[in-house]
């Protein structure tokens, strides 16, 4: 079979090999430039090789005698792929020769991989270049050859040390779910080998179901992979092990890229939670039991000290007295106010909050809420308001206690933090939500404070008084349920001493959360046929 | 009125049944009072309250057991039953409105006098409905029999 040459001049790789001189070009270089270039070459650490067009070696450097254990008289004026007994002769590398490089004028970073009989396996990174030259004169190519074989054993194994040393189960699969990688912390938790899951489709031996229903979770590997994102699963997975053992675990699944962006698998990380659970149950129930416990003297409290300061039980001798007991009566109101936060929030963290979902009209809502917190704006002297929108808006799917919830805890704020002037609700719909806003003349808040406004215990500027100290949890129960049943909470003020705006948006048709939104509303739709 | 309105009331905690206690009987009212729903159920058959105030967490027989058994007894149903329960249980509150509970007090947020208030309230309604109540007693029994089938 013919050689095949490349020309460098038409692009084009000629069966017959035609020749186009070219080492008499190279020799009428001018002598002094020729040798500045040579040394060069000579110093450069990695093995490097000129060739001409049609791809003889017109030079290399001592590193590339080195490490290819190669002699020069096997080496010059030699073609590229016959080198060393043919062995140069790799596919990838006449590609990246003939196809490439007459397209573009260079190509860089080409991880190659080949067995040489002298040297053995070698992985390069090959970079090549065509060395623009005059017009009319024939051009050369430079090639340098990196040999990365160390560096690649190396990260290869610092990859399996730190896979097999790092205390989480890791997991990857290729595109069509095939088990490509097991750890060791993958098998201790699983209970399979490596050797029983690599090669298997990961859902033969993984199986996850979601705490409590024993339902089989959703497939968030594939997930993952056809969405192309990272899937971070909530606190509710169990994994079935070998021996049929469920263990709670976090999980996440992120899809691996191929340098287009096309999806090519997918690896999981999965870790053991029992203790984390553990712990958070203890907490729970420490937090129900002292609530409970708590909460019954306290109401005592509040009964008795109610009848002595109404007179109920006979007159009190001195206003001092009263006094001091109504302190202590609004004392016992926060005790009250903060055992009943505390519990709100542990129920929802821990999932525990229930949502009744049903159609309601939020106007009702609202002035449910007005009626429970007259009687503090007018002890204060404020007004509170709601000016119904003219048209009724349209019923939407919510927990009704818990939107209640929400609105009597930013009302109930915006009488705590106004002092002249008061409150004012409005309500308004467009095609998707219905959006509520409690716009208040109290103290406002500073910009700097608005983002903390909704965190865990957060309580920012100054309050009035001690008596007004709230819980910290008031904002952040709120803005979890808001969130919970679809919806945004948000706040707008334009700064300290001018007034607040609390407004929080919920989906007309209802959070897609579960059925249980469908059952709320077959319960209402049969208590109020007349209805739809 | 001729004789006095009497409520059973079913506590178990000594300090709250101190406190509704008194404040029941200042305001006029009769009190007997039965630590657990056991003795709530021997009272109810013996005293004939005109109205049950309810705790749910009690030991022996609790509040939902005794409100069931009310319930399944044709001499004791009519008698309007509240509810005494925290906040934290506002879910078995309404799981006692479902088994044919009148209202549900959260104790925490109600002074005594917001209470005497509302069982004025509901005995008012009863005596107006009386004739009313076994009815819708009925429909809903018929609607829960339908949702089985």
């Amino acid at each position: 079979m013919p050689k095949k040459t490349f020309n460098v001049k038409t692009g084009r790789v000629s069966k017959e090999g035609k020749k186009v001189a070219v080492v008499g070009e190279l020799l009428k270089v001018e002598k002094g430039a020729r040798e500045y270039a040579e040394e060069i070459i000579a110093t450069v650490r990695e093995p490097l090789v000129v060739l001409d067009m049609n791809l003889k070696v017109m030079l290399v450097n001592r590193s590339f005698y080195q490490v290819f254990k190669v002699s020069p008289k096997e080496t010059v004026g030699r073609f590229i792929y016959d080198l060393g007994n043919k062995q140069w002769d790799i596919p990838k590398l006449r590609r990246l020769l003939e196809d490439v490089l007459p397209q573009k004028t260079n190509f860089e970073n080409y991880e190659v991989e080949h067995k040489f009989e002298a040297i053995g396996q070698k992985t390069m990174l090959l970079n090549a270049r065509r060395i623009p030259r005059p017009p009319q004169k024939p051009r050369i190519i430079l090639l340098a050859i990196e040999d990365i074989t160390e560096r690649k054993k190396m990260e290869q194994q610092l990859d399996e040390v730190i896979l097999a040393s790092i205390g989480d189960a890791v997991m990857a699969c290729d595109r069509t779910g095939k088990v490509i990688l097991f750890n060791a912390t993958a098998e201790e938790l699983t209970g399979f080998s490596a050797k029983e899951v690599i090669g298997r489709h990961y859902s033969q031996h993984l199986k996850f179901t979601i705490e409590g229903d024993g339902k089989p979770d959703k497939d968030f590997i594939a997930q993952a992979m056809d969405e192309g994102k990272i899937i971070v699963m909530a606190n509710k997975t169990m994994i079935i092990r070998k021996d049929g053992t469920k263990m709670p675990i976090a999980e996440s699944a992120a899809p691996l890229k191929g340098h287009k962006g096309q999806i090519i698998g997918c690896v999981v990380v999965l870790r053991d939670v029992t203790k984390e659970k553990a712990v958070a149950n203890l907490k729970d129930e420490f937090l129900s039991v002292a609530a409970h416990a708590l909460r019954t003297p306290m109401t005592a409290i509040k009964g008795f000290l109610d009848m002595i300061i109404k007179g109920q039980v006979g007159k009190l001798p001195t206003t001092k007295m009263k006094e001091y007991l109504l302190l202590a009566y609004e004392g016992n109101e926060r005790m009250i106010k903060l055992v009943n936060d505390l519990l709100n929030v542990s129920r929802i963290e821990a999932g525990r909050m229930k949502f009744d979902l049903a159609n309601i009209q939020i106007e009702k809502v609202i002035e449910q809420s007005i009626t429970e917190l007259e009687k503090i704006s007018h002890s204060k002297g404020l007004y509170l308001k709601f000016e119904r929108p003219e048209k009724p808006l349209p019923k939407i799917i919510v927990a009704e206690d818990k939107v209640q919830m929400v609105l009597t805890n930013i009302i109930g704020n915006a009488i705590k933090y106004t002092e002249k002037g008061g409150v004012k609700i409005t309500a308004e719909a467009d095609k998707k939500l219905v959006t509520v806003h409690i716009q208040d003349t109290g103290i406002g808040i500073a910009k700097e404070d608005q983002d903390k406004l909704f965190k865990k215990f957060s309580q920012i500027g100054k309050t009035i008084s001690s008596s007004q100290k709230g819980t910290g949890l008031g904002l952040y129960t709120s803005k979890v349920i808001v969130e919970k049943l679809g919806g945004k909470i948000w706040c707008e003020s334009k700064g300290e001493g001018k007034g607040s705006t609390f407004s929080f948006s919920l989906p007309i048709k209802g959070s897609p959360v579960s059925h249980k939104a469908i059952i709320g509303i077959q319960r209402e739709a049969r208590a109020h046929p007349d209805q739809k | 009125m001729a004789s006095k309105v009497k409520i059973l009331l079913v506590e178990d905690d000594n300090l709250l049944v101190r406190m509704y206690q008194d404040k029941l009987e200042s305001d006029g009212y009769e009190v007997a009072v039965s630590e657990d729903g056991e003795q709530g159920l021997k009272a109810c058959k013996k005293d004939k309250p005109d109205l049950v105030l309810l705790d749910i967490m009690m030991p022996k027989v609790n509040g939902f057991e005794m409100l069931k058994q009310m319930k399944e007894d044709k001499g004791l149903k009519t008698i309007p039953v509240v509810l005494l329960t925290n906040l934290g249980g506002k879910d078995d509150a309404q799981r006692g409105l479902e088994m044919g509970a009148v209202a549900y007090l959260i104790k925490s947020d109600y002074t005594p006098d917001e209470i005497i208030k509302k069982i004025k309230e509901i005995l008012h309604a009863s005596t107006r409905d009386k004739e009313k109540v076994p009815e819708a007693v009925e429909i809903d029994k018929d609607e829960k029999e339908e949702d089985k089938k």
